[in-house]
């Protein structure tokens, strides 16, 4: 971690080595990781309550920070040691610096051994998507730290030029719950027609031009672990897609009855994937959800049922919420005319009818 | 590096537990946006945990008259703590890089500062409120008070959960408290759409959906799904009024009378704050020398303006409609500019001062928790003028004035 080598650190540290440790020789400081706490040792009994009956001399604090101020927590004795219980736990890492009195006492809390972050996935996945996609979605093998995005991913043409602020600014970045995935928003007042910053600037995303989005290897997870080596993604920008979505123009491959065959269906353009397995249910000729596995690119959706296919009519069930790369929705597309807001609409239902071909 | 290109590829329909999530925990999974209500009951936005949060914190808060805040009639602000990243970080033991200070707000009854910091940057960061009472920083006890939540993320439905966790998170951009009401503005993670959650407190589990269609002069068309980024609730002409400030920038006028559940409301577009730019905060402020009403709104990438309020209300619609052409610099309702940026985060302190996490004008690097006097926002010492030169000029008598002490 590049915190570990910060020269004010390291000099503090050496200057804390120089202090006379003629009074510490058997006075230990041991952090327990299980509980968080750090016991100290070695301290004559009757120094106990000599130390803790002045609290402005209990002090915890962060080595190297810049100021005195000690960290939140607790003092007490037990069991003939005092044990320091901090109001937050210690970070791996870091070192800290116990003030008991008289005695000052280092405890260092090793690096975290963590896992070297990857990035595993990027959607759209396809090579070719659309000059108005809205958002992209990054895939971490690891939960990464936030904050550090704008710093570190770049959007780059095929000539190795650089895409001016593609990104739509949010302080609060979108990350899921885990942290593992991010998603990245085009800005919207590029992609919209005859805006101001798609007038000034120019659409982030040419037609036929190639790009690489390049995500640094200094973007780090939570644990402070950087990447270590870039990471690329190459992708094309075809025509932008400004229609609504029609699932009329679907290609639906239907199963043969009895089997377990999947049921797949070929999208007209590239869906939004992250939100596309629960904006698609499948219901069977009795009105019951369909169970099984769904796999889909965005380009395509198949549903593999757990029980075998029936004779009758299915119909999908599609929430006017589905949302392809470009943001264009079932009542409207995503540059909208006057009257969008009329349009917002009940699902749409699409028959299927499995029968023996 | 070898990269898969099969994202997405998997997903389980039936997954068990939908509808978990509604515990009543106290506990902060997350904390960004901050409001208070008329009273001592702080809201945090809690979007980790997709719920808005309410804390009655009583007596806890403390009155800060006795605090010195600097000198407005000289234009002299207190800078109450330099480094304030440090100085949290220390307090809460962790290096100064891990801790990030998400929102702040001024119990206005009080004068106490709050802030909503994580300490780390991971799914696990621990979320904390931390208070400046008269001068202290100190760590809010949440667990002594009285607790209720709301959720306002996604509900979790069958579906929604893939490996037993919902991947769709809603950013909360922005919560005002308003004559009972919350109303929280956000972005999702995974769809594209601006609704306004109207929300009464006490809660009820009560939420109410307005879709808003506004006319967009940078992009010269209608639109229902550019998110708000930044919102207040004013009295215009006596009618509770919802000013918002959109991405990529119109500021719409929309009475809270219209925003009733699954209403699709026409709001008046009445400004444009010009393109590449987001706001951050926008704050009622009443202008003490004059009387007059008005909103500030700090931005990222632009100084702050302030905006009357009776040009608010009196703005006029913008053109729109077919026939109009895209307008993309600073139009419609007059924005008088305000010597303020690297503002992070701003409310208002009392009728003489504001509250800003900024970046100092000396040194970026230095984070402040600084106040600035109203109702310019400006502090003379962050300027190059003459008045501050020994031997320059003193129209306005600022030298008579004995040096500023702190207590």
């Amino acid at each position: 971690m590049a915190r570990a080598r910060h020269p004010v650190r390291q000099a503090l540290l050496a200057a804390l080595a120089l202090v006379p440790l003629s009074a510490l020789a058997e006075i230990e400081a041991a952090f327990d990781p299980a509980s968080g706490t750090i016991a100290v040792s070695g301290l004559a009994p009757d120094a106990h309550a000599r130390i803790l009956a002045d609290p402005d001399r209990l002090r915890l604090r962060v080595a190297g920070l810049d100021t005195k101020r000690p960290m939140l927590a607790s003092f007490a004795r037990h069991d003939g040691r005092i044990v320091v219980t901090p109001r937050f736990p210690l970070r791996a890492g870091l070192d800290y610096v116990l003030d008991l009195g008289p005695h000052r006492l280092v405890v260092a809390l090793p690096a975290p051994e963590a896992k070297r972050p990857t990035l595993t996935a990027f959607a759209p996945a396809q090579a070719v998507i659309p000059a108005n996609t809205l958002r992209l979605y990054l895939q971490f093998s690891e939960p990464m730290a936030r904050g550090r995005l704008r710093e570190t991913v770049t959007l780059l043409r095929g000539d190795g030029t650089e895409v001016n602020s593609p990104f739509l600014t949010l302080e609060a970045e979108l990350w899921d719950p885990s942290q593992t995935r991010a998603t990245l928003l085009l800005d919207p007042g590029r992609i919209k027609q005859g805006v101001g910053p798609n007038v000034e600037a120019g659409a982030p995303l040419d037609p036929g031009e190639n790009y690489r989005l390049i995500v640094s290897g200094r973007m780090e997870s939570a644990k402070g672990v950087p990447l270590g080596t870039e990471a690329a993604m190459t992708f094309r920008a075809g025509p932008a897609e400004r229609r609504a979505i029609d699932p009329g123009s679907w290609r639906i491959l239907t199963p043969k009855p009895g089997g377990h065959a999947p049921l797949a269906i070929a999208f007209d353009r590239i869906m939004d994937g992250a939100a596309l397995p629960r904006r698609l249910t499948l219901q069977d000729p009795r009105d019951r959800i369909v169970r099984g596995r769904v796999t889909t690119d965005g380009g395509g959706w198949s549903l593999t049922p757990e029980d075998p296919w029936q004779f009758g009519t299915y119909r999908l069930v599609v929430d006017p919420a589905l949302e392809d790369v470009s943001g264009n929705t079932l009542g409207a597309p995503f540059d909208a005319d006057r009257g969008t807001i009329a349009t917002e609409r009940a699902p749409a239902l699409l028959e299927i009818e499995i029968a023996a071909h | 590096m070898p990269i898969s290109k099969s994202f997405l590829t998997a997903s389980a329909l039936a997954v068990a537990a939908a509808g978990a999530g509604h515990a009543q925990d106290a506990t902060l999974q997350s904390a960004g946006a901050l409001a208070f209500d008329n009273g001592n009951v702080l809201f945090v936005g809690d979007a980790r945990a997709g719920r808005v949060r309410a804390f009655d914190l009583g007596d806890s808060v403390i009155d800060q008259s006795a605090y010195r805040l600097g000198r407005a009639q000289t234009f002299e602000g207190r800078t109450i703590f330099d480094n304030l990243d440090v100085e949290i970080a220390a307090l809460l033991g962790t290096a100064a890089e891990d801790v990030v200070i998400n929102d702040m707000v001024v119990h206005k009854p009080s004068g106490q500062i709050f802030l909503s910091v994580h300490r780390g940057h991971g799914p696990d960061a621990e979320a904390v409120i931390m208070s400046v009472n008269n001068g202290a920083l100190e760590l809010v006890d949440l667990a002594a008070t009285d607790h209720s939540s709301m959720s306002v993320g996604p509900v979790p439905t069958e579906g929604t959960l893939e490996f037993g966790q919902p991947l769709n998170t809603l950013a909360i951009t922005d919560m005002d408290y308003y004559n009972g009401e919350l109303f929280v503005a956000g972005v999702s993670n995974e769809a594209f759409s601006s609704k306004l959650r109207r929300i009464p407190y006490p809660f009820t589990n009560a939420l109410s959906t307005s879709s808003i269609e506004i006319w967009h002069a940078v992009h010269a068309q209608y639109e229902t799904r550019a998110p708000i980024i930044a919102q207040t609730v004013a009295e215009l002409n006596g009618e509770p009024t919802l000013i918002a400030i959109y991405a990529c920038t119109p500021i719409v006028r929309i009475p809270l009378a219209a925003l009733t559940d699954g209403a699709k409301v026409k709001g008046a577009m009445i400004g444009e704050m010009g393109f590449g730019n987001t706001p951050l905060d926008i704050v009622p402020y009443v202008n003490a020398w004059d009387g007059s009403r008005n909103v500030v709104v700090t931005n990222t990438n632009r100084s702050a303006v302030s905006l009357n309020l009776e040009a608010v209300a009196a703005a006029e619609p913008m053109p729109e409609g077919e026939d109009v052409q895209p307008m993309f610099s600073v139009a419609g309702v007059s924005q008088f500019p305000l010597p303020m940026s690297g503002a992070l985060h701003l409310d208002i302190l009392d009728e003489n001062y504001a509250v800003v996490v900024r970046h100092s004008p000396e040194d970026g690097r230095n984070i402040q928790l600084h106040t600035l006097p109203l109702p310019f926002f400006f502090d003379r010492a962050d300027h190059v003028v003459e008045m501050n030169f020994e031997g320059g000029p003193d129209p306005f008598g600022y030298k008579a004035a004995p040096p500023l002490t702190y207590n």
